[in-house]
This record gives structure tokens, sequence and C-alpha cells, in this order.
């Protein structure tokens, strides 16, 4: 059966016949990334690594789309509505698991879309210059007991501006000002510049500061140490026992689209991204390669949903 | 020595048979991204980025770079022969590049922005070879006051570049603020004036509302105009006028330098420093002016000027993203992702650590700005030609460009409509004598004044001191002051002048 430009419906048993003989011969034309960011940022790069050798592997072109708006949300809503055929992947971050409870209204959910495979993860880190009066977690919550101490984001409703608000207001019980910036890169230049007194953001925004000595990693918020910052001790090793936080990419198809695609599209993510090459060059970084077949894709996304949910609801954010 | 046998390796590298095929393949590419209008960097790099897994980075940077700053080079092209600007900088070019073009002296305009944007880019190349260090230490002392203070000096200075009366050039600026302020707020991130769309959540695309106030007006204002073929006529075109006279250069040169070095110096800021240098530099040449009237009528300095600076600020904006690892815009940002692909982290250690990429890219910048003024020049003769072709088929080829172009900026058919809208508010505007182009810096600038200014805000603890404690800004708002006592003062020589010969100032 031919795939005449996704008009034709088709509907009952013809559906079911249509989907098996097209995830038999899937794909069968160019596939859409469609990236819920501009061009040049950390969900595009990993977008851009793993089309490139998807497009190898599955023999179609997998062309990345970048459309960027309300923190990926306009990507979500329209790959949400696309044909459900495999041939519209929407490439996104941990945002759309938070922008469930942080949005007061989405016009979709997540039972709109179906997780494909989440390769890439990164933990959140915190960071301070070399100069600054603390240099352990310890210091920098005494110091921001006494201080007026400001920290800088990615931008304000990110996971790292989420994580770490709910460590100083939930956790840690201190007051922190939070400074968002318009991404990480100006994040990271505020604290280079001692503006602020420390930056909460991802590992690979930060790496190369690290590797320089540019920057001090004070906090890491992974269960164990991270291998590109070794001296940098896990929260849990300072007191604050389980508290975990990373920042991923994941890739979605449009709910209703065909088990045997989205288990062929899963394993094409995943042979892309253990491609030794792009695998070392992600953790040269500081990312996280998770291999994870759709069910435990699928529970992944759903834990995430709704652990955000809980530290969004914990700092009563809302977006409308 | 150390200096000189860096140079040396940077030439062995910029210069071997690859990379100067890539440097060509970039500027040419770049060119042409450049001279379709809203079509900008980031969507040719990102075109040409699977292309650069395949080859080394020096080679992959080398030809990245080259479509960075080949589009600068291209966007004064459709802003001086069309007045479709795609970027704040051309903009500004299509104040005094329109008139000129009108006046049948296109080429004089592209010839002379091509050699403005040679020297600009040189400039900040030596700055570059020489100063990279201190100078990304510079620019790391700026901070959210700082910026702010920049802001408020370059809105001053924005409201005085139109010509006609400074009060519509201020209110202009203020629409520009508040259309600015559309979208999610930095601090809470709740949504702004956006009506339930989602597709302006993250502000209002100022590709559409640039290209609907200068394009899309203009071939509004055309229709209907009875019998018009061609602005000029056809023996206007004769390969002489194409190129500058005596005169002209030597009106260029004072602008060019003076371009160069305040185009450096907005550069090494990252993200803010390249929309602002353009229009500053004309708001500087303007009041240097002892003839500021003929600004926005076709004069060359208004082109020169704008143009110097903006190529300075693109290539000195390499300086924060190569010495730090601080991107300054998204562009600079996929650069550093196609390094990160070549397993090279980038930040401070790329210096020491990898000197053949370093070194090896700033010579090719020396190359790509020869390739493109070697591009560029005899271009100019069939660009101009454009301008023969008669309206009734030029404009729904202008309009399908700015479509296409505002189109490809986010993917979003929502932003080809808002260019509709804007351009029948740039007819009106057009019609009530109200100038778009101190709107359009107040849209820029808008959310760098607001988010800067409310980040010192938080830094200080609400105290607004922080503004005349810290030595810069205090510095940036004294000339603002300044500027504005100045304008001020000839506003009102004008006025008494106007009032004794009893004609109503132009």
């Amino acid at each position: 059966m031919k795939k005449t430009f996704g008009v034709a419906v088709t509907i009952g048993a013809a559906a079911f016949a249509a989907g098996t003989v097209q995830a038999q011969t899937f794909p069968e034309q160019r596939i859409s990334m469609v990236v819920g960011y501009s061009a040049g940022g950390f969900a595009d790069t990993v977008a851009r690594i793993i089309a490139e050798r998807m497009s190898n592997s599955l023999g179609q072109p997998v062309v990345v789309e970048n459309q960027p708006g309300a923190a990926s949300n306009v990507a979500a809503l329209s790959v949400s509505r696309a044909d459900a055929d495999g041939y519209t992947i929407l490439a996104t971050t941990t945002s759309v698991a938070i922008n469930q409870t942080l949005y007061g209204s989405l016009e979709y959910s997540m039972d709109d879309l179906i997780a494909v495979a989440v390769p890439v993860a990164a933990p959140e880190v915190l960071a301070v210059h070399p100069e600054f009066p603390a240099q352990t977690l310890g210091d920098f919550l005494a110091y921001a007991g006494d201080n007026a101490v400001t920290y800088a984001t990615a931008g304000v409703g990110s996971g790292s501006h989420i994580a770490a608000g709910y460590f100083y207001s939930e956790l840690a019980g201190v007051n922190a000002i939070h400074v968002p910036f318009g991404g990480g890169a100006p994040a990271v230049g505020a604290v280079l510049g001692q503006q602020v007194g420390a930056t909460a953001i991802t590992i690979p925004g930060i790496a190369s500061q690290f590797e320089s000595g540019g920057l001090n990693c004070i906090a890491v918020a992974a269960p164990e140490r991270v291998a590109i910052a070794p001296d940098c001790p896990t929260y849990s090793e300072a007191g604050f026992d389980g508290f975990v936080a990373q920042s991923w990419v994941g890739f979605f198809v449009p709910s209703g689209t065909d088990a045997a695609i989205v288990a062929a599209l899963n394993a094409a993510v995943n042979e892309a991204i253990v491609d030794p090459v792009a695998a070392e060059r992600l953790a040269t970084i500081g990312n996280t390669i998770q291999i994870l077949d759709v069910a435990e894709t699928d529970a992944f996304v759903r834990g995430e949903v709704s652990s955000w949910a809980e530290r969004v609801q914990a700092l009563d954010l809302r977006v409308d | 020595m150390d200096f000189l046998s860096n140079v040396t390796l940077g030439l062995q590298v910029a210069a071997s048979p690859e990379n100067l095929l890539f440097c060509f393949l970039g500027v040419l590419l770049g060119t042409l991204v450049g001279t379709l209008p809203g079509i900008g960097a980031l969507a040719g790099v990102s075109l040409l980025l699977p292309v650069t897994f395949y080859v080394e980075p020096t080679t992959a940077l080398v030809m990245l770079a080259g479509i960075y700053y080949g589009v600068t080079y291209g966007g004064s092209t459709a802003a001086i022969l069309l007045n479709l600007p795609g970027s704040s900088a051309a903009a500004v070019t299509c104040l005094d590049g329109y008139p000129m073009a009108q006046q049948g002296r296109a080429g004089v305009a592209l010839f002379m922005t091509t050699i403005a944007s040679f020297v600009g880019g040189t400039f900040a190349i030596i700055l570059l070879m020489v100063f990279t260090p201190v100078l990304a230490r510079v620019g790391l002392s700026f901070g959210p006051a700082e910026y702010a203070s920049l802001v408020v000096l370059g809105l001053i200075a924005a409201s005085t570049i139109s010509s006609g009366s400074p009060v519509r050039g201020i209110a202009m600026v203020v629409l520009g603020l508040l259309i600015g302020t559309v979208g999610s707020d930095f601090e809470t991130g709740r949504l702004r004036f956006t009506f339930g769309y989602l597709e302006v959540a993250e502000g209002i695309s100022f590709v559409a509302i640039a290209m609907g106030l200068f394009g899309v007006s203009e071939v509004l204002n055309n229709i209907g105009v009875a019998n018009r073929t061609t602005t000029v006529s056809k023996d206007e075109y004769s390969w002489r006028k194409l190129y500058p006279n005596r005169e002209d250069w030597r009106a260029s040169w004072g602008p060019m330098w003076r371009g160069s070095v305040l185009g450096s110096a907005f550069g090494i800021l990252p993200g803010t420093g390249a929309s602002i240098a353009s229009f500053i530099a004309y708001a500087f040449e303007k009041r240097w002016s002892r003839d500021p009237d003929r600004f926005g009528k076709g004069a060359i300095e208004g082109v020169v000027a704008p143009e110097t600076a903006n190529n300075a600020a693109a290539q000195a904006a390499f300086i924060p993203t190569l010495s730090l690892g601080i991107p300054g815009d998204a562009v600079m940002a996929l650069m550093l992702g196609a390094l990160i692909i070549h397993g090279i982290t980038p930040g401070p250690q790329v210096v020491t650590n990898h000197p053949e990429l370093f070194w090896g890219l700033v010579m090719s910048f020396w190359i790509g700005n020869i390739f493109l003024v070697i591009l560029h020049l005899p271009l100019i003769g069939v660009w101009v030609r454009i301008l023969l072709v008669p309206y009734k088929y030029l404009y729904p080829s202008m309009l399908f460009f700015i479509c296409i172009g505002v189109y490809s900026v986010n993917n979003s058919p929502f932003d080809v409509l808002l260019v509709l809208l804007f351009g029948m508010l740039g007819y009106a505007m057009l019609k009530l004598d109200l100038p778009a182009a101190p709107l359009l810096l107040g849209v820029v600038l808008s959310p760098i004044l607001e988010n800067n200014l409310r980040r010192a805000m938080l830094i200080s603890s609400g105290d607004p001191m922080t503004f005349v404690e810290r030595p810069i800004s205090a510095g940036f708002l004294v000339a603002a002051v300044l500027v504005l006592l100045m304008s001020l003062r000839s506003f009102r020589r004008n006025k008494r002048l106007a009032d004794g010969l009893s004609v109503e100032p132009d």
C-alpha cells in the first residue's frame, strides 16, 4: 500500500492493516524532526547529531526543522496534531514535562504524544566563581543565610530554575534571589564577570569553565559524581539525600502512531546515540547516554512529569 | 616572536587548499543568504551544519564563520535596493541607502558599503589578533546595570536618527518599546499581551516587523501610482555612475574609521553589541556632520557609518565566543555546537590547546573578507539592474521573498500574517509622516532594556543607585544626558529659526 501524501483517512481494520504494512516498509519518505528551540541550542545540537546518523541507518533523510516558541510548546502542539504516521518527530527537552504543570492551559497534553526515546540526559549543577566567599554547598547555604545571594539561570521556568528554586526554598530553607537570563551562556558570563554569586545550570553549558578553572562546581544533582567534574560532590554527599535533577533531550511522536513504527524509531535513535563517536562527544561535555526501550522511555517520562509537577507546585509557579 | 609564529601558523592553516575552498563556499553562501531578505545567518549555518561533520573542525568553523560575516556583507543589498532590511543593522542602512537608490546612486551605495564592510571587518580582525584576552575581560565587566544604561544611551541616540521632528522620533521609540514588551515576562514567565497566541510568547518576530514596516509598506505605497515603471531611466545606469566619485570617497573615510571603532567596541559585548553598534554609529555621524539635514535623504555617510560598524561588530563578536566560550547569539552558539560535535569543548582553553584552530580561523577572516570584496564589486552592476525591472513585476516577487524570508525564521505561518499587519501599520505611518526606524530600534532594545534593568534591580536588592554607583554605567548615563541636552538645544535653535522666518520646518 502506497502512502498518498497523508490525505487518505482509513478506519477500522483497514487502518490496522495499513499500519502494519506501513511499519514493515517504514520509512518510505523523508522524516521531519521538529525541534522546539532555535538552532544552536542544546536540544538542537543533539537532534542534529541524531538526525544525521538516523538518516544513514533508516535510508531516508531526517530533516531538522526548528519551530521555537513558548518553551517548545509551539512545536509540541504542532506535532501532537500531525499525522500519526511516524514521519513527524518532536525533539524537545525536560520543558515538555515541566510545561504540563507550569502552563495553566495547554492545547495538548502528554496523552497526545508517545515518548519514543530519551537518549541524552545531563545533571544540574551549582557553580560559583573561584573568588566567591563560599566554595562548598554548606558554606554557600550559610553565606546565603546572612547575605543576599543571587543565582543566575537560563530563564524562568527552566529546569535549572525550578530545581534550584525548589532546593533553596523547600530543602535548604534559605532565601536566594533568582536572576533569570536569556539562556545558559549569558548566565555563565554573569558569574564569570562576578555580576551574580552563583549559577544553577545543566552541566554541558558550563563544562568548559570547569575544565579551565574559570568557575568551580560546588554541587551536582546526580546520584553519583560525574566524570567531567570529579571533585564536585553530589547534593546527597552534602546532606541533601536523593536530590537529583537533570535536563534531558527526548523524542516524541503523535499518539496513535503504530507501535511497530514507534519501536523502529526507538531503535534508530538508540543506535544513533551509541555510535561511539557521538556518544563520546556528548559525554565530553558531561552528558549521560541512556538506552531505554519504548516501555522504559514511557515510564521515565511519566516519572519526570510527576516529579517536576511536585516542584512547580511547591514553588507556586504558573504561566497563563 | 610568539605572536609572529602564531600568525604564521594561522596563515598556513587558513591558506591550505581545503580551507580556502570552504572559506569561499562559506562567504558565497553567506552572500546569497544575506541578500535574500529575512533569511538570516542562522538559516544558512544550520543548513550547512551536517556538512561540517565530515571535515576538520578548523575547516568547519572557517566555513560557518564565513557564512556569518558573509551575511552581514550581503544584508545591505536588499536594504539599499528595495528597502527590505533583514536585521536591525540593515534597517539603519535603509535610511540613506534607499533614498540613494531612488536618486540613481544605488551603485555608489553598494560600492561604498562593500568597502566600508571591508574596512570595519579588517579593523576588528586586528583587534581580535592583538587584544582578544584583554577585550574579553572588558566584556565580562559589563553587568546588567551597564547594559541597561547603555541601552538608555542607545534609545536617546535612536530617537534622533530620523529626520524631522524629534517628538515624533521619541514617540515612535516609545511605541517600539511597548511592542517589545509582548511575550513572556522574564521574571515570572507570565504571558503579556499575547491574547492567547503562543506564537508570540517569545515576543513578536523582529524580522516580521522590519519587513512589514519597511518592505510591505513601500509596496503598498506604490500601488496605484499611475504609469510608474522604474525610478530612474536606463541611461542613468552607465558603468561610470555605478562607482563613487572623489567627493564620495572624501566623505566616507571619516565615518569608516569612527564606525570601525564604535562597531568593535560594541561587538565585544555578547549579544547586545551588534544590534546597537550600527545605529549608534549612524546617530554619531549625524551629530558629527556639519549638515545633519542631508541625513535620511541619501547621505553617503549615513550608509558607510552603520555598515562599517555592523561588520566590525560581526568580527569583534568572535572575541567573547572564542576566548570565553560564551556565544553572543544563536549563530555563534551553533558554531560552538559544531566544535562540540568534533570533540572540542569550546571555552577559554581553545586558544591555548588548539592554536591552529584559533589562529587559522582568525587568519581565514582576512581571506574571507578579501573574497567578499571580490565577490561583491562585480555583482553591483547586476544588482542595480534589479531596479530596471518594472514595478508590476518587481513587487509581487518582493512580497514573495518577504513571505519566504519571514516564514523561514521560525517556520511559523503566524509570522507571515504579522507581516501583513505591520505592513498596514507601516503604510499608515508613512502617510502620517511617522518614522519607522526609531520604532524598530525600540522593539529591538525593549527586552534588553527591561530585562537588564530588572536584573540589575534584582542584584542590587531593589536599590536604583546601582546605576550611578557603577562607573561604566554612570558614564553611559552622563553621555545620554549630554546627547539629550544637545538635541534639545539644536531643536530649539531650529525652532527659533523657523519661527523667525515663519516657515514650517520640514
